[in-house]
């Protein structure tokens, strides 16, 4: 019989491709849609009438479904979602932080939750969208993580928290597939998603506006504080700690002499928002917690290329592990705007091909 | 792969009888019952005679019968309708907390829009207490409606009851009996009814039609605006196959009501038996007494209901988690959390609803599948044994 596979579908075209990648294989696929938030945000009722429709992702997951001829399901996990991910998000800005929702997404639902009731009715393997790569060495018995083969859609920063027992029965069928390509399979299936735009950064803001998201469910994070340089001096007025991140220079209004300043670090505490200029911004140590290792747990000074943010370029570093679960990574060049709550990424420092592991930067 | 379909009580299989009483007027004839012509006058006897069925089954006159598209149309039709053609201002209006959506949310609108309303509570089986009606009637209440049988647990409400209740003190009195219908005989003028919902596909009829009962003299405002069709309540071109679809499928429901309930309330028994009596892993939401002999709701302890499904599914059986959503996504019932089913039952809750298609042997393998099904997952219990 053939191996079950249950794919995780957004209704988006990757994960649309990923399911018909995987039936053309002859694999045993079930396509399963996750409801992770309450999509009538997205529509206010209009005189208590719900004018317009809420579920088009799920629609249009299931539509793909129904002409690739594979079954589909939705699981409800909008209770999870809101602890795991919505509530990490939100706690994050209050402490000064700028969180990546996506990450804890992948470790708790769709790599958490979703793999344990797939598992559970009877799925060998749990596939999405993902460009990234998973190879397996056979003389170590170790599964690595590597980047996607079309380097600008590779999204194996988000995936560091893979474990090699995840590893072991995760497929990433888009791995080698350049994402042009992708719309033609689509379009030649006849899967109506073909042309749907790229998804939005933050799937539970659909809009895009984090600080309207963040005014609307608690207010009080917004205290007005002041700017404080370097020197010490108050030179503006800030609308509340979660308007901001670091490195930061667009929406100060801060006009003067010492300008153009740059959000150089958020003291949460005092509720203050230091700025400075932009040479301020570089720094070259990064310590991060929570880390995860994807082959081995290392207990020795390596060197790696790092990687502070998804967007951007890794570089050369030397890790110092901390214990298991943290490290102290210290770059060959000045990183810009290293900003905490983000993750920090390891890959090798031959090719940055595989990821060694990551963690949280604080 | 085999498929065991115990779902019956979302949708039942077409009776071929009732497929080919359809057939015609999905083929040769084709006529609009509006037209004066031959063709016309043949759809329209159709209709007629699909009235006078329906209104046989019920033992009430066909005038009194309006096809609507369905059980939630037919709803609407009665609580907005009746509200708008005499208490346009509002007034106290009573349901329960376990109605269908079409009621619950209509009800809620209802709200919205300025009336008054009591949700009342159920017992642990989902049972209305007659007294506590009695106790949220006030001076200004105009309109009740209670479903005569849950659509997820198959409880049976104390409807004659609560009709009475409801005449004494003048309030009109709406029942949804789209599951009943097909298991109780109802006669709403001995039942104290003013207006009873109806469908076609509980009853082995199509999807897309149902009726509303509306007690002679009764005056309802229609919803659509547009021709004179249905006694000016409900314009549009009939929907002639399914309304002769429900008249066939009414027809044959009174031949054959009693067998159909003899038959499911044997198999409901031996799954209670072989599958929940015995379990602890198991729990009965619901009476096995006060309840339709086709539909039985289950937990399983600690168990997750929408993985369950999908499990089942993919063993070839099919059964539901009470009410469908729009999305698929299995949501916690308001019905057992009227009923004050607690964790670790809530989440898991599952509905069995048979049909006369479905055989003894059916039901065994139905077990067989749901244990075995719980040997592999494993609810928790299992896991710590």
């Amino acid at each position: 019989m053939s191996k079950r596979v249950a794919v995780a579908m957004s209704g988006g075209v990757d994960s649309s491709v990923t399911a018909g990648l995987l039936k053309e294989k002859g694999y045993d696929v079930i396509g399963i849609t996750l409801r992770l938030w309450e999509e009538d945000t997205l529509c206010e009722p209009i005189n208590n009438i719900h004018a317009c429709c809420s579920l088009s992702a799920v629609d249009d997951a299931k539509a793909v479904a129904s002409i690739l001829e594979i079954p589909h399901y939705t699981l409800d996990f909008r209770e999870i979602f809101y602890h795991e991910v919505i509530q990490y998000f939100i706690k994050a800005y209050a402490e000064g932080q700028t969180p990546n929702p996506c990450i804890a997404c992948n470790k708790f639902i769709k790599f958490g939750l979703l793999w344990d009731k797939a598992s559970q009715f009877g799925a060998d393997y749990l596939a999405t969208g993902h460009y990234a790569r998973i190879s397996y060495d056979s003389e170590r018995e170790i599964f690595s993580l590597l980047r996607g083969t079309d380097r600008r859609k590779d999204q194996s920063y988000v995936l560091y928290q893979l474990t090699q027992d995840m590893l072991s029965h995760v497929l990433f069928p888009m791995a080698d597939l350049k994402k042009k390509y992708t719309r033609e399979l689509a379009r030649n299936w006849g899967l109506p998603v073909f042309n749907k735009p790229e998804s939005q950064d933050i799937c539970f803001i659909p809009d895009n506006d984090y600080k309207h998201f963040l005014r609307k469910n608690v207010p009080d994070y917004f205290k007005p504080g002041d700017f404080v340089d370097q020197n010490g001096h108050v030179v503006g007025r800030h609308k509340g700690i979660p308007c901001y991140t670091i490195g930061q220079r667009r929406g100060l209004d801060l006009g003067g002499p010492g300008g153009p300043y740059y959000v150089t670090a958020i003291d949460t505490v005092n509720n203050i928002i230091l700025v400075g200029p932009e040479r301020n911004l570089f720094s070259t140590m990064v310590r991060a917690v929570d880390a995860s290792w994807v082959e081995t747990i290392p207990q020795h000074p390596f060197q790696a290329m790092g990687k502070i943010r998804y967007a951007a370029k890794e570089a050369l570093c030397m890790v110092y592990p901390d214990g298991d679960t943290a490290v102290h990574v210290e770059f060959a060049k000045p990183q810009r705007a290293v900003t905490a709550g983000q993750a920090l990424v390891l890959y090798n420092p031959e090719d940055g091909e595989r990821v060694l592991g990551g963690g949280v930067i604080v | 792969m085999e498929r065991i379909y115990l779902d019956n009580a979302a949708a039942t299989p077409i009776d071929q009888r009732v497929l080919y009483a359809m057939l015609p007027f999905l083929t040769t004839q084709y006529g609009n019952p509006s037209s004066l012509h031959y063709f016309g006058q043949q759809a329209r006897a159709a209709v007629h005679k699909a009235r006078a069925q329906v209104a046989h089954s019920l033992g009430v006159q066909a005038q009194n019968i309006v096809f609507t598209s369905g059980g939630t149309e037919a709803d609407n039709l009665a609580i907005r309708g009746y509200l708008q053609a005499n208490h346009p201002d509002g007034g106290h209006i009573i349901t329960t907390a376990v109605e269908h959506h079409a009621v619950l949310n209509t009800f809620q609108e209802m709200a919205y829009k300025g009336y008054n309303v009591t949700f009342l509570p159920v017992d642990e089986n989902g049972r209305v207490d007659v007294a506590d009606v009695q106790k949220a009637i006030r001076q200004d209440t105009i309109l009740i409606s209670v479903m005569y049988a849950n659509n997820e647990t198959g409880t049976v409400q104390p409807v004659k009851e609560i009709g009475m209740t409801a005449h004494k003190a003048g309030v009109m009195f709406h029942v949804d009996a789209v599951q009943a219908f097909g298991y109780i005989p109802i006669r709403p003028l001995a039942d104290h009814i003013d207006l009873l919902t109806l469908c076609g596909h509980k009853i082995y009829g199509p999807k897309g039609v149902g009726a509303l009962y509306v007690r002679q003299g009764l005056k309802v405002a229609p919803e659509a605006y547009g021709g004179s069709q249905e006694h000016h309540l409900r314009a549009g071109t009939e929907n002639v196959a399914g309304i002769v679809g429900l008249g066939a499928a009414s027809a044959i429901l009174e031949e054959e009501r009693q067998a159909r309930c003899e038959q499911a309330a044997a198999l409901k028994h031996f799954f209670y038996e072989h599958l929940i009596q015995h379990d602890a892993r198991f729990r009965l939401n619901g009476s096995m007494t006060a309840a339709l002999p086709n539909i039985i709701n289950f937990s399983i302890r600690d168990a997750d209901g929408s993985v369950i499904l999908i499990a089942l599914d993919m063993k070839g059986l099919a059964v539901s988690a009470g009410a469908a959503c729009e999305s698929g996504a299995v949501e916690p019932s308001h019905v057992l959390s009227a009923m004050h089913v607690h964790e670790p039952w809530l989440r898991s809750s599952i509905r069995v609803s048979f049909g006369k298609e479905n055989t003894r042997e059916d039901i065994e393998k139905a077990v067989h599948i749901i244990k075995a099904m719980l040997d592999l997952t494993g609810s928790k219990e299992d896991h710590h044994e």
